[in-house]
């Protein structure tokens, strides 16, 4: 209120000459005039019409920078005063307790002025959870989890439901959408380097989202219980038989029996509505780490200095690609939904057929691949772990003094050869597993490894005595 | 800068440039065909094309040989 008061005196008041003549003569009369209204007045008076552009464009930065001191100075001491002096008990509505967090982290959030478009991902991957979010609820309100019902409640939907055909449509496709979305997200990062320190914990919680990802969307496959929906579950879980000692435990206890059967669509079914609002708490507190120290740019330079304000300038550049975004998604739900499905789970689960191809959904494919690569089962699934280890440690590996790739030509191609290492991996994970697929995997396999493991913490020793030996 | 922190927290939106002041347009539609060019041979002819797209293609082709000749092999 303060700074609508301020507007007010400050803009409309020396505008209406009789109104200015008034409180001129009050305050020579009685000069019992509020303090900030005397303060403003001085600053910004009738004379501010007659100013040189050059001394306007400065009172205007004057004005700019208080606008952005916000809630933090709400309970200071000497605002209440001034708030008594001037009579006003109201707040901004967007400085109100609640709101202000929106305020702060969606309005007035100080953005670095050179983001492009790649910046864009992180808040289309929200958009995706919620409509996954969104369908999912409206759809669990006619999907049955019992494997007898299973894949006729889906049939319901898809028949009998007003509009049911559009949700699970949205919901399947949603799914890709949200991979696709994240992972442009993750090469982003890895491009410009956006994990390194002070941004550790954001890229931390960030792999930690995309694990309850993979989670939440193999359990969600499950629950059309067609013929990949089962054989895809039995092949997973049957994965932490590897275990040593404990293993044959956790899997009985995982399908919650002896087989994949009702107990665990059942189990999958709830933790599959479950897992969603934990990665939405996860995301928040992504974000929240990343508002700390702001987001990092192009350039990667730390700068607190030529930011702007989330809204309007951000919100507009990411409307753009919401909208685009919509198109694409469209795209696959109108034209082709079944595009990135697999026909077999258009077959009701049968225990006793199995598919001559097992696989999973298009966006596991890569982690299936190096799966595969290992010959052992145990070994196999150690590499998944160590795939999730390498990009948790990916920040602590990295050794470079620069950090966006526009300024390291070396890494900037090891960039794009781990991109076609990855698109690679997710080719051989749906080919039969023969020569020379299998020997193909274990090569690219071992590259994404390489990379990480040798690379990242080589390559930025290497640079530092380049660039010392330049500077010598 | 790799690791050194960032010691304070940032809170308001600090301009060097009044808005009245940014040009953010400026420039943007001269010498199109130039801008685009050097875009296209920094990001696709130096490093996507010959560090991704060919890879990929080769290994793409080097399976689908593979799988030719494996099959004249057990054709007679």
């Amino acid at each position: 209120m303060k700074a609508k008061n301020k507007a007010f005196v400050s803009g409309i008041l020396p505008r209406l000459p009789f109104l200015n003549d008034l409180i001129s003569k009050v305050s020579s009369v009685s000069n019992t005039l509020p303090k900030p209204m005397e303060m403003l007045l001085s600053q910004k008076g009738p004379a501010y019409d007659l100013m040189s552009n050059e001394d306007r464009i400065q009172m205007e930065r004057k004005e700019l920078a208080k606008r952005f001191v916000k809630a933090d100075n709400l309970y200071d001491p000497k605002l209440l005063q001034d708030r008594e002096k001037t009579g006003s008990k109201r707040l901004s509505v967007l400085n109100q307790p609640g709101l202000s967090l929106v305020t702060d982290h969606l309005i007035d959030y100080p953005a670095p002025i050179n983001i492009n478009y790649f910046w864009s991902f992180g808040s289309l991957a929200g958009i995706c959870l919620g409509v996954q979010i969104a369908t999912g609820i409206f759809l669990a309100m006619h999907y049955t989890p019992h494997v007898d019902l299973a894949f006729l409640s889906v049939e319901h939907i898809m028949r009998d439901v007003e509009g049911g055909w559009l949700l699970r449509y949205l919901h399947a496709n949603g799914a890709s959408m949200f991979f696709i979305m994240v992972y442009i997200h993750m090469f982003r990062g890895l491009y410009y380097a956006s994990y390194v320190s002070p941004r550790e914990a954001v890229w931390c919680l960030g792999v930690v989202i995309l694990l309850l990802m993979i989670l939440t969307a193999f359990i969600g496959y499950v629950l059309p219980w067609g013929q990949m929906s089962f054989w895809g579950a039995t092949v997973i879980t049957s994965l932490a038989s590897a275990i040593p000692v404990v293993g044959n435990s956790i899997v009985t206890w995982l399908w919650g029996g002896f087989s994949v059967d009702n107990a665990t669509l059942n189990r999958f079914f709830s933790l599959h509505y479950l897992l969603p609002f934990i990665i939405a708490g996860a995301s928040i507190v992504h974000i929240a780490a990343l508002h700390q120290y702001g987001s990092n740019n192009p350039l990667g330079l730390d700068a607190s200095v030529d930011k702007m304000s989330f809204y309007p300038y951000c919100f507009v550049k990411d409307l753009v690609a919401w909208v685009t975004f919509g198109v694409f998604f469209s795209v696959f739900v109108y034209f082709a939904p079944n595009f990135l499905g697999h026909p077999d789970n258009y077959i009701p689960a049968n225990p006793m057929s199995t598919p001559a191809h097992i696989v999973p959904e298009w966006y596991f494919l890569w982690v299936y691949a190096i799966l595969r690569s290992i010959p052992n089962k145990l070994g196999g699934v150690a590499a998944i772990g160590l795939v999730f280890a390498c990009l948790l440690a990916l920040p602590f590996l990295q050794t470079s003094e620069v950090r966006s790739s526009l300024f390291r030509p070396i890494h900037k191609k090891l960039f794009w050869l781990l991109l076609a290492d990855c698109l690679i991996l997710g080719w051989i994970g749906m080919k039969p597993v023969e020569t020379p697929y299998v020997e193909v995997g274990q090569i690219a396999s071992v590259y994404f490894f390489v990379h990480f493991l040798v690379f990242v913490p080589i390559l930025g020793r290497l640079e530092a005595k380049y660039s010392r030996s330049l500077a010598s | 800068m790799g690791k050194q922190q960032v010691g304070t927290r940032l809170k308001e939106v600090v301009y060097t440039l009044s808005p009245f002041e940014q040009n953010v347009m400026k420039g943007l539609f001269t010498d199109i065909p130039h801008k685009v060019m050097h875009h296209l041979k920094q990001n696709v002819l130096f490093d996507a094309l010959p560090f991704c797209v060919a890879p990929i293609a080769a290994i793409g082709w080097f399976c689908a040989d593979y799988n030719e000749k494996e099959k004249q092999h057990h054709r007679y």
